[in-house]
């Protein structure tokens, strides 16, 4: 994860996740010597792809740093490579799947090429939020008071339920009824 | 008066770019000078960033007839870490009801209901906090009576915050906790 968000910053970090995608899709080191391998180190990128674009549209919805075009191009070139090359190892994944033996990974990996194809195909450019949580702060004062009145907060009773039959079912689920 | 007794609603999950979600930003609602247009802003800008960039969830609630008589939105996130500990939290961006189906017991069934998806989420992760915020402007007492009638409190109502972005108006953080009481 880059250290600050912005330009150069985001381009080492994808520069850097490129070059780990290269060595891997060339099988240099013992990090990608198998297709399970693969697999796994795809879905560790996905990860920490998913990670920093999180963190640098929270900090622009957040206002703590302004919205750069140029970092949103980076990041959404970064994330259409990485998707293009996980569907190919993905589909050598299945296909290996059907042949021999079952790949721990794939099922991760079809989740986060899934999420990216959602993210890209939705994608909005984060902005600062309308809603004031996530920008202002409150005062140490102001807080203090507060957390005073949270400490003061009840839990829900002990009948409490949610009407929702969905929920009902999930809840009752939950508890183990 | 009395309230309405409440009909049971649907709740079906949508997102931004799909009909439903088109359909809620369509209605009109009225508009108090200090949040012109706010909740279309907010259907337009943060619920979008929320359900892609964090783990934002939106609802429509539709009637027997088949109306889609309201919306919510739930957020796992860290809005108001300062009272978690850090952790991460429920909050409620955003819910309204159809402007065409209000004064009919809507709202209070959709907060029920957001109230149970925080409660249920509240479950599962070891380092979540079972507090559900939201926040309101305090000028908006319609909304702040339904909070408080669905066991919501306010955290701040003697001294309200103050949003330079939206003209000063003063608003207030309320919580309520979503973990049940042990039998």
């Amino acid at each position: 994860m880059p250290a600050t968000l912005d330009l150069p910053a985001v381009r080492r970090f994808t520069d850097d996740l490129t070059e780990r995608l290269r060595r891997c899709d060339n099988g240099e080191g013992s990090i990608c010597s198998n297709l399970d391998q693969m697999i796994n180190h795809y879905v560790q990128l996905f990860g920490e792809l998913r990670t920093c674009v999180n963190d640098w549209a929270r900090s622009v919805f957040t206002s703590r740093i302004e919205f750069d075009q140029e970092v949103e191009n980076v990041l959404k070139a970064e994330s259409r490579y990485i998707l293009r090359r996980a569907k190919q190892i993905a589909a050598q994944g299945r296909a290996m799947g059907e042949e021999c033996f079952a790949l721990e990974g794939l099922n991760a990996l079809h989740f986060h090429i899934a999420d990216f194809d959602y993210l890209l195909e939705n994608w909005v450019s984060p902005r600062r939020s309308v809603s004031p949580a996530p920008r202002l702060r409150t005062s140490t004062e102001v807080e203090l008071h507060m957390l005073e009145r949270l400490k003061r907060l009840p839990m829900l009773s002990s009948d409490w339920k949610p009407t929702d039959p969905e929920q009902f079912a999930f809840f009752k689920k939950q508890r183990g009824e | 008066m009395p309230s309405p007794t409440p009909i049971p609603l649907v709740p079906i999950r949508t997102a931004p770019g799909e009909d439903d979600y088109q359909f809620i930003q369509t209605w009109q609602f009225a508009d108090q000078p200090f949040y012109e247009g706010q909740v279309k802003r907010l259907l337009q800008n943060d619920i979008p960033y929320r359900v892609l960039f964090s783990f934002g969830l939106v609802w429509t609630y539709r009637d027997p007839d088949g109306n889609i008589v309201g919306f919510g939105t739930l957020d796992a996130c860290k809005e108001y870490e300062q009272f978690t500990g850090g952790k991460t939290h429920s909050y409620i961006p955003l819910l309204a009801v159809n402007p065409a189906f209000q004064k009919r017991g809507h709202g209070r069934t959709i907060v029920e209901h957001l109230v149970a998806e925080a409660v249920l989420i509240a479950q599962s992760p070891a380092d979540f906090s079972g507090l559900l915020f939201l926040d309101v402007y305090a000028a908006n007492q319609g909304a702040i009576t339904l909070y408080t009638k669905c066991g919501f409190v306010s955290l701040n109502s003697d001294s309200p915050l103050l949003d330079p972005q939206e003209n000063n108006e003063p608003y207030i953080v309320m919580a309520i906790r979503t973990a049940v009481k042990p039998e």
